[in-house]
C-alpha cells in the first residue's frame, strides 16, 4: 500500500461529522423559530429519502410504499400516545419503527422470489391497499381530537429539532456501517444482479428482506416523528403519490448517500418555500422534481450527489493506479497430465495409490466429476450426455466453437438452470438439488462472461464480499498474485480487464475447491493475457483448488492448462492432455470446418 | 351476489382494458406504465371540458381521444429519443416521472371538482336474470374483449405485429433491418392513449371520480396485468374484469365491504408466489 | 457510502446550509422589523387548498373582499388589515409549513377564511399550543370541529347531515329513512354515532343504514339495496359530482319515483341543478348551511354587492368566507388595546353570540374543546326553476 493511499484510508468519516454536528447544533440554537421547524422537516425528509435510498439505491429494489410504511410508524405513535400518554416521545418513535420494520421484513420474505419490475408493482398494489384500509377509519385520536403531543422536552420545536437530527445522524452511522460488512455489501450486489450474488455465496432472499426491513424501519421512524410533528394524522399525509414523490426526489438527489439524503429533504421543504417566494404556484414542486429526476435518469450517472461523489472520486484517485498489474514471471516446469481414472465398474476394485497426485500416471478421484449431463429444450439437446472429471490440482480447459454449450454446462454445474439430467459430484458428493449459492457456499465458484464485479463499491470491499465466510486471510495473498490495485480504489474507475481480474481474485479469496472462468483473457492485450495464463497454470499449487477454463484463445489453453474437453455442438468430441486434443483433427474440424481438415 | 357482481364489471372492464394497454406497452416498448390511466384521465377530462364549455359529445370525445393520443405519443417519443437502452428499473421511474408530471398537469388544468360526465352511451337498461345490466355494461364489456382480441390478432398474426414484438427484444437489430423503430413505439404508445381514454369515458360516469382517482385506476390494473406476467394479454383481461367483479360482489359483505379494494393486492401476491415459487435467474450471463 | 472526500462534501452542504441560514435570518429581520407601532396593519391569515385535487379558491378570495371592503372605510382604529392568504395545495406538509410560516413568522394575530381540506389535522395541534384562533370559512375535515381553537362557520358534513335527518323525519314526515354514507376517510363512525343520537330523539327507525360503497365508487350496489329495503327517502352525503351521479343512478335503476333524496350542500350549485335538469332527476334536497344564495333574501345583498365589487364568484362556499371575515371584524372592533393573538382569543372567548344575517342561528365561540357553532340549515330542492327554498331553518338539536 503506498503512502498516498494510506493518507486517503486515513480520512476518517468521523472528522466530516464533527463540524456538521457543530453546525446542526449552532443552527438550532440561534435561527427563529420558523427555520426550525423547517429544518426539523428537512430531518424527517432526509430519514425517508435515506430509506429509499437504502431500498432502491443500494439494493435496486423499487419501492413505491416506503410512505406507507411511515404510515405504520405514525399510526403506532398515535395509537400508543393516546393509550399511555406519559411515554417518552423517542421511546414511542422507536417503538413505531420497530412494528414498521417488522411489517417491511414480513414484505420482504413474502416477495423473496419476486424481482424487477413486478416487484415494484407488487410494492405499489400494498401502498394502494393500504391507502385503503386506513380509510376507512381514522388515524388514533383524530376521531376525538386528540393530537400526539411529545412528551417535554421534546414539544419545545428546538428540542424536536434535535431529536430528528440526532436519529437521522444515528441511522445513518448504523446504515454506514452494516454497509461495509458482507451481509451489507451483498444488497450493492443483489441491486447488479441475483445471479452474480448466488454465485458469490450471497442469500439473496435475506439480503432482499433485510433492505426492505430496515428500509422500513427508517421509514417508520420518519412516520412516527411526522405523529408529533402534526399531531393528527390523516392518510392523506401517506398517499401512494407521496411515496412516488419521494422516489423520484431521492432519485434525483441520489439518497444512497447521506448528503443526497440531506439534500432530498431540503429539496421537499425548500422547493416550495422558493417556488412561494418567487410566486410560482405550489403544484409546480413536483412536476419539477419529476422533471429533474428524468433529466438525471438520461444521463445516467445516478443522482446529483452521487455524480459529485464520482467526480471526487476520480480527482482522488486521478494519480492512484487503478489497473491490475500482471508483472511476468519466472517460467514453469511444465506439468504433466493427470491421466483420467477408468469409470468406475462394480467388479472391480479400484486401486488404491499414495502415490502423490503430481507424479505420472497417479489415480486419483476426481475432485469434480460429472457423470452425463443431459440438458434438452425439447427436440433441441444443448448438452448431450457429457462426461468431464476434474482433478485436484489441475487447470482443465474446456474449449469448443460459438454454441457448443460451454456457458451451459457451467450454468449447470453451478445450478443456475432449474433442471438437467446426469449427475455432478463434488469431491465424491452429490450437489443434486442443491441451489447456486448452496453450490457456491461448498466452494464452486465460478466468474461471467459478462464482468458483473459491482460498480458501486471499492476493491477491498468486493474481495470481503466475495471472501464471505472465508474471512480476510487470503485477500493480501490473491492481490499480489493477481497484482489488484490499492484497496480503496472503486471498481467504477477500473477498465473491463481489470475487472476481470477482480473477479477472479474475489473468487480465489473464498477458498474455493473448483474455480470454474469463463472466457477470462477476453479483453486483455497479449501480453497480459500470456501473464494471466501464467498465473493461472500456478494457481492450483498456489491456492489448493482446481480450475475449469473456458477460453477461446488457444496460445492461453496451451499456456495455462494440462488437459482439455472438447465440446461440439452439445456433444463431446475429445478429451485429454491439451497438446494431443489440440491436434486432434475432429476438434480442428469442429472449429475450422470439415475441409481443412483433411 | 350476481347484482353485485354485475354491477362490478364495468369497472372490471375498465381495468380489462387498462390491463391490456399496458400489456401491449410492456411487450412492445418493455415499459410498464404507472401512468396509463392517468393518460386515459387527461383525455377523458379534456373530453368533459369541451362538453362543458356547450360542444357536441362527439366532437368533445374526439378532441379527448387525440389530446391523450398526442401526449402518450410525445412520451413515446421522448423515452425512445432520450433513453438509449435503459434497464427495466430506469423505465419504471419514468413512468413513474410521467404520472407526477401528468396529475400535476391535470390537477392545474381541471383543478375544479364538479364536473359533469356524461355517459357516452344512452342510459337505456334492460333486466337480466333480476339485475339490471345497463348498456354501458354490455359495451364496457366488448370493448374489453375487442381490445384483448384484437392486440393478441395483432401481435402474432400480423407482420407490423411480430415487427414490434422484435423492436422489444432486439431494438438495435430491428433497426438494422430498416425498421423504423421510433414510429412504431410512439404508435404503440398513441393507441394505448387513445383505448385507455375511451375506458375512461365509459367508466367515469358510474362513479364520478376526481383526476387522481382516476388516474390511480391504474393500480387494479397493474395488478391485473402483472398476473399475466406483463406478457399474457388474455390472462391479463380477464383477471382485471375478476377485480372487478370482485369488488361488486364484495360490497354486499359486510365485514368484507369496507377493505375489498385490498383483495385484489392480496389476491396478486398470493398467486405471485405460488408462480414464482421456483427459483428462476434474471437472464444476465 | 464510502466517500473518501466526505469532508468535502458535507464542505459544501455546509456552505449551502449557510447560505440558507443567511437569507432566512435576513428574511426573518425584515419581517419582524416593524415596532408596536399602532398604526402598524392587522395581520390575519389563511390556509386553504388553492391548488391541488379540489380548490376552493372563492373562499379566502371572499374575506379577502370583506378586508379590502373595511380598509377602505379607515381599517380598525386606523389600523389597516394585512390578509396573508397561503395556498396548501392539499399537503398536509405545506399546510403545516404556512401555519407556522403564518404565525411564527408574519405573527398573524388570527387565522380567517381558510378552507383545506387537510389543514385542521396538521395544524390543530400547533393552534392550540400557540393558542391562536382559526375561524374557518369552510371546514371539511372532522378535525375542524373537534379542536379547541378552530370554529367553522359552516354546519360541517356531520351537522348537515343531521339536518337533513332532522328534515326527512320531522319536516317531510317520512318513517322509513334511510340514511346511505359513502365512506371517506375517518368520517364513517361519526356518522353512525350521529344517526345513533337521531334515533333516539326521533324514535325513528331507519330500515337500512348503508355503508357499503366508498366515496367516488359506483352507487349501483347500494341504491339495488334502497330498493330492496323499501325506503321513502335517502339520505346521502357526497361532494358535488358524486351527488350527479347517484341521482343519475338511480334513474337508471328506475328508483326516481316514491323517494326523497337528500343530501349534503355540495350539491347546493348552479351547475348541478342545470345537470339535474338535463338529466331529468329534479327533486333533490340539498342544505344550506346559510342563507340560500340563489335566493332573493335581503340579507343576501350586502354580500352579493362586496363579492361583485372584488369580482369573487358567488357561490355557498364563498358565503363563508364572508362570514368568517365579518365574524372577524366586528370581534377585532370590540378589542381595547393592543391587538395580539392573545386578545383576539380573549375576546372571541368572552364575547358571547355573535350575530349575522347570513347565518341561521348566532355564532359561539366560547371556551369549549370543540366547537361547531353552526348547526342551523336551510333546505333548497331542485327544480326547473333552479333550487327553490323548501323549509324554514331546521335547528339540530
Amino acid at each position: 500500500m503506498r503512502l498516498g493511499e494510506a493518507k486517503r484510508i486515513l480520512t476518517p468519516r468521523r472528522f466530516a461529522w464533527v463540524p456538521f454536528v457543530v453546525v446542526l447544533v449552532t443552527l438550532g440554537l440561534i435561527l427563529p423559530v420558523y427555520w426550525v421547524y423547517l429544518f426539523s422537516t428537512v430531518a424527517i425528509g432526509a430519514l425517508i429519502a435515506r430509506s429509499i435510498g437504502l431500498v432502491t439505491n443500494q439494493a435496486g429494489i423499487i419501492t413505491l410504499c416506503q410512505m406507507s410504511f411511515a404510515a405504520i410508524g405514525g399510526w403506532v405513535v398515535s395509537w400508543i400516545a393516546l393509550a399511555w400518554p406519559a411515554a417518552p416521545f423517542p421511546l414511542l418513535v422507536l417503538i413505531g419503527g420497530a412494528v414498521a420494520a417488522l411489517v417491511g421484513l414480513l414484505v420482504g420474505i413474502t416477495t423473496a422470489r419476486i424481482r424487477g419490475v413486478e416487484l415494484a408493482v407488487v410494492t405499489l398494489g400494498f401502498a394502494a391497499a393500504l391507502d385503503l384500509v386506513l380509510r376507512q377509519g381514522s388515524f388514533p385520536g383524530v376521531g376525538t381530537g386528540t393530537p400526539v403531543i411529545p412528551t417535554a422536552p421534546f414539544d419545545d420545536p428546538r428540542w424536536f429539532f434535535a431529536l430528528t437530527w440526532a436519529l437521522v445522524i444515528l441511522l445513518q452511522l448504523g446504515i454506514a456501517a452494516l454497509s461495509r460488512t458482507a451481509h451489507g455489501l451483498g444488497w450493492t450486489v443483489v441491486r447488479v444482479s441475483e445471479r452474480a450474488a448466488a454465485s458469490l455465496g450471497v442469500r439473496v432472499g435475506a439480503a432482499k428482506a433485510s433492505a426492505f426491513a430496515l428500509g422500513a424501519l427508517f421509514a417508520g421512524i420518519a412516520g412516527g416523528l411526522l405523529a408529533g410533528q402534526y399531531g393528527l394524522l390523516t392518510t392523506a399525509v401517506f398517499t401512494p403519490l407521496n411515496s412516488m414523490v419521494y422516489l423520484v426526489t431521492a432519485v434525483l438527489c441520489g439518497a444512497s448517500l447521506f448528503g443526497g439524503a440531506v439534500l432530498a429533504g431540503v429539496f421537499g421543504v425548500f422547493v416550495p418555500e422558493l417556488l412561494r417566494r418567487v410566486g410560482l404556484p405550489l403544484d409546480v414542486g413536483n412536476a419539477l422534481l419529476a422533471i429533474g429526476a428524468f433529466d438525471v435518469l438520461r444521463r445516467g450517472n445516478g443522482g446529483l450527489m452521487e455524480q459529485l461523489n464520482a467526480r471526487l472520486q476520480e480527482r482522488a484517485f486521478r494519480n492512484v493506479r487503478v489497473t491490475c498489474e500482471l508483472v511476468p514471471l519466472p517460467p514453469l516446469e511444465p506439468l504433466e497430465p493427470i491421466e483420467p481414472l477408468p469409470p468406475p465398474e462394480p467388479s472391480v476394485e479400484v486401486a488404491q495409490t499414495s502415490l502423490s497426485p503430481h507424479a505420472k500416471g497417479a489415480i486419483e478421484p476426481p475432485l469434480l466429476e460429472v457423470r452425463g449431463l443431459t440438458i434438452a429444450y425439447g427436440n433441441n439437446r444443448a448438452l448431450d450426455a457429457v462426461d468431464l472429471s476434474v482433478y485436484r490440482h489441475e487447470v482443465h480447459a474446456l474449449i469448443g466453437p460459438n454454441g457448443a454449450g460451454k456457458s451451459t454446462f457451467v450454468d449447470a454445474l453451478t445450478g443456475f438452470l432449474p433442471s438437467y439430467g446426469g449427475a455432478v459430484h463434488l469431491d465424491g458428493d452429490s450437489v443434486h438439488g442443491l441451489a447456486a449459492r448452496e453450490r457456491a457456499r461448498r466452494g464452486i465458484r465460478r466468474t461471467f462472461q459478462q464482468v458483473q464485479a459491482i460498480d458501486s463499491i471499492t476493491v477491498d470491499e468486493y474481495l470481503r464480499l466475495a471472501g464471505g465466510s472465508a474471512g480476510t486471510e487470503r485477500i493480501a495473498a490473491v492481490r499480489e498474485f493477481l497484482g489488484l490495485p490499492g484497496g480503496a480504489v472503486p471498481i467504477r474507475l477500473m477498465d473491463i480487464g481489470s475487472r476481470r481480474m477482480l473477479e477472479i481474485a474475489g473468487a480465489l479469496v473464498s477458498r474455493p475447491r473448483v474455480l470454474l472462468l469463463d472466457e477470462p483473457a477476453a479483453g486483455l492485450a497479449e501480453a497480459e493475457s500470456f501473464a494471466l495464463a501464467e498465473r493461472m497454470r500456478r494457481i492450483p499449487a498456489e491456492f489448493g483448488c482446481a480450475v475449469l477454463l473456458i477460453e477461446h484463445d488457444m496460445g492461453f489453453v496451451r499456456a495455462a492448462s494440462t488437459r482439455a474437453t472438447v465440446l461440439d455442438d452439445g456433444c463431446l468430441i475429445s478429451t485429454g492432455p491439451v497438446s494431443e486434443v489440440l491436434d486432434d483433427p475432429s476438434v480442428v474440424a469442429a472449429y475450422l470446418g470439415q475441409e481443412l481438415a483433411e | 351476489m350476481l347484482d353485485g357482481v354485475i354491477s362490478g364489471l364495468v369497472s372490471g372492464s375498465a381495468y380489462a382494458i387498462l390491463a391490456v394497454c399496458v400489456v401491449m406497452l410492456y411487450r412492445l416498448v418493455g415499459v410498464v406504465n404507472v401512468g396509463q390511466a392517468a393518460i386515459g384521465a387527461l383525455g377523458a377530462y379534456v373530453c368533459y371540458s369541451f362538453v362543458g364549455a356547450g360542444l357536441p359529445l362527439g366532437v368533445a370525445v374526439l378532441a379527448g381521444l387525440a389530446v391523450a393520443g398526442l401526449t402518450a405519443g410525445f412520451s413515446g417519443w421522448v423515452l425512445a429519443r432520450w433513453f438509449g437502452k435503459p434497464s427495466e428499473t430506469v423505465r419504471l421511474v419514468v413512468s413513474v416521472v410521467l404520472l407526477i408530471v401528468i396529475l400535476t398537469v391535470g390537477f392545474r388544468l381541471f383543478g375544479d371538482s364538479p364536473r359533469v360526465m356524461p355517459s357516452l352511451l344512452p342510459e337505456n337498461s334492460f333486466v337480466l336474470g333480476g339485475v339490471r345490466v345497463s348498456l354501458t355494461t354490455v359495451v364496457a364489456l366488448a370493448l374489453a374483449i375487442l381490445v384483448a382480441v384484437g392486440l393478441s390478432l395483432l401481435l402474432r398474426h400480423t407482420q407490423m405485429g411480430i415487427r414490434l414484438e422484435a423492436m422489444s427484444e432486439r431494438p438495435t437489430t430491428v433497426q438494422l433491418l430498416g425498421v423504423n423503430t421510433l414510429v412504431l413505439a410512439i404508435g404503440a404508445w398513441a393507441t394505448a392513449g387513445v383505448i385507455s381514454t375511451l375506458a375512461m369515458l365509459l367508466i367515469a360516469p358510474t362513479r364520478n371520480p376526481t383526476f387522481e382517482t382516476m388516474s390511480f385506476l391504474v393500480v387494479p390494473a397493474l395488478a391485473a396485468a402483472l398476473l399475466g406476467a406483463f406478457s399474457n394479454v388474455w390472462i391479463a383481461a380477464i383477471a382485471g374484469l375478476a377485480i372487478g367483479a370482485i369488488e361488486g360482489a364484495g360490497a354486499r359483505i359486510d365485514w368484507l365491504s369496507s377493505y375489498r379494494g385490498a383483495i385484489p393486492f392480496l389476491l396478486v401476491i398470493i398467486a405471485l408466489i405460488w408462480l414464482r415459487r421456483r427459483e428462476v435467474w434474471d437472464a444476465a450471463r | 457510502m464510502t466517500s473518501p472526500n466526505s469532508r468535502i462534501i458535507s464542505a459544501v452542504s455546509l456552505a449551502a446550509l449557510a447560505a440558507v441560514l443567511l437569507s432566512g435570518c435576513i428574511a426573518a429581520a425584515g419581517d419582524s422589523g416593524g415596532d408596536a407601532d399602532t398604526l402598524a396593519p392587522i395581520k390575519v391569515g389563511a390556509i386553504s387548498s388553492i391548488t391541488g385535487p379540489a380548490p376552493f379558491p372563492e373562499v379566502p378570495a371572499s374575506a379577502q373582499a370583506v378586508f379590502d371592503r373595511v380598509n377602505s372605510e379607515g381599517g380598525i382604529g386606523g389600523r389597516m388589515i394585512e390578509f396573508i392568504s397561503e395556498d396548501d395545495g392539499a399537503d398536509p406538509a405545506q399546510a403545516s409549513q404556512a401555519a407556522r410560516r403564518l404565525v411564527d413568522e408574519n405573527e398573524v394575530v388570527a387565522m380567517v377564511g381558510s378552507a383545506s381540506l387537510v389543514e385542521c389535522s396538521a395544524n390543530a395541534a400547533f393552534y392550540a399550543q400557540r393558542d391562536i384562533v382559526s375561524l374557518m370559512g369552510t371546514g371539511v375535515e372532522p378535525s375542524c370541529f373537534e379542536s379547541k381553537n378552530i370554529a367553522p362557520v359552516n354546519n360541517g358534513t356531520i351537522q348537515g347531515y343531521a339536518s337533513l335527518l332532522y328534515f326527512a323525519s320531522e319536516d317531510l314526515g317520512h318513517e322509513k329513512v334511510c340514511p346511505v354514507i359513502l365512506n371517506s376517510a375517518g368520517l364513517t363512525e361519526p356518522y353512525l354515532e350521529l344517526i345513533e343520537s337521531w334515533k333516539s330523539e326521533t324514535d325513528s327507525v331507519p330500515p337500512l343504514v348503508d355503508t357499503t360503497v366508498n366515496l367516488g365508487d359506483d352507487v349501483t350496489p347500494v341504491l339495488l339495496a334502497v330498493r330492496d329495503a323499501g325506503c321513502e327517502a335517502v339520505v346521502f352525503n357526497s361532494n358535488e359530482p358524486g351527488a350527479v351521479a347517484f341521482m343519475n343512478t338511480a334513474k337508471q335503476q328506475d328508483m326516481l319515483s316514491g323517494i326523497d333524496y337528500l343530501t349534503l350542500t355540495s350539491a347546493y350549485s348552479e351547475t348541478v341543478v342545470e345537470t339535474l335538469n338535463e338529466q331529468g332527476t329534479l327533486g333533490l334536497y340539498a342544505n344550506s348551511e346559510f342563507v340560500p344564495f340563489m335566493g332573493d333574501d335581503a340579507a343576501l345583498d350586502s354580500w352579493r354587492e362586496t363579492l361583485e365589487a372584488a369580482d369573487v364568484p358567488l357561490t355557498s362556499l364563498s358565503e363563508g368566507g364572508y362570514v368568517a371575515a365579518e365574524i372577524l371584524v366586528e370581534v377585532l372592533k370590540s378589542i381595547e388595546g393592543d391587538i395580539t393573538a392573545e386578545a383576539v382569543a380573549n375576546a372571541f372567548r368572552s364575547y358571547g353570540e355573535i350575530e349575522n344575517p347570513l347565518l341561521g342561528m348566532p355564532f359561539v365561540f366560547d371556551d369549549a374543546d370543540a366547537h361547531n357553532p353552526n348547526r342551523a340549515s336551510l333546505m333548497v330542492q331542485a327544480t326547473e326553476d333552479g333550487w327553490v327554498t323548501a323549509s324554514d331553518w331546521v335547528l339540530v338539536p
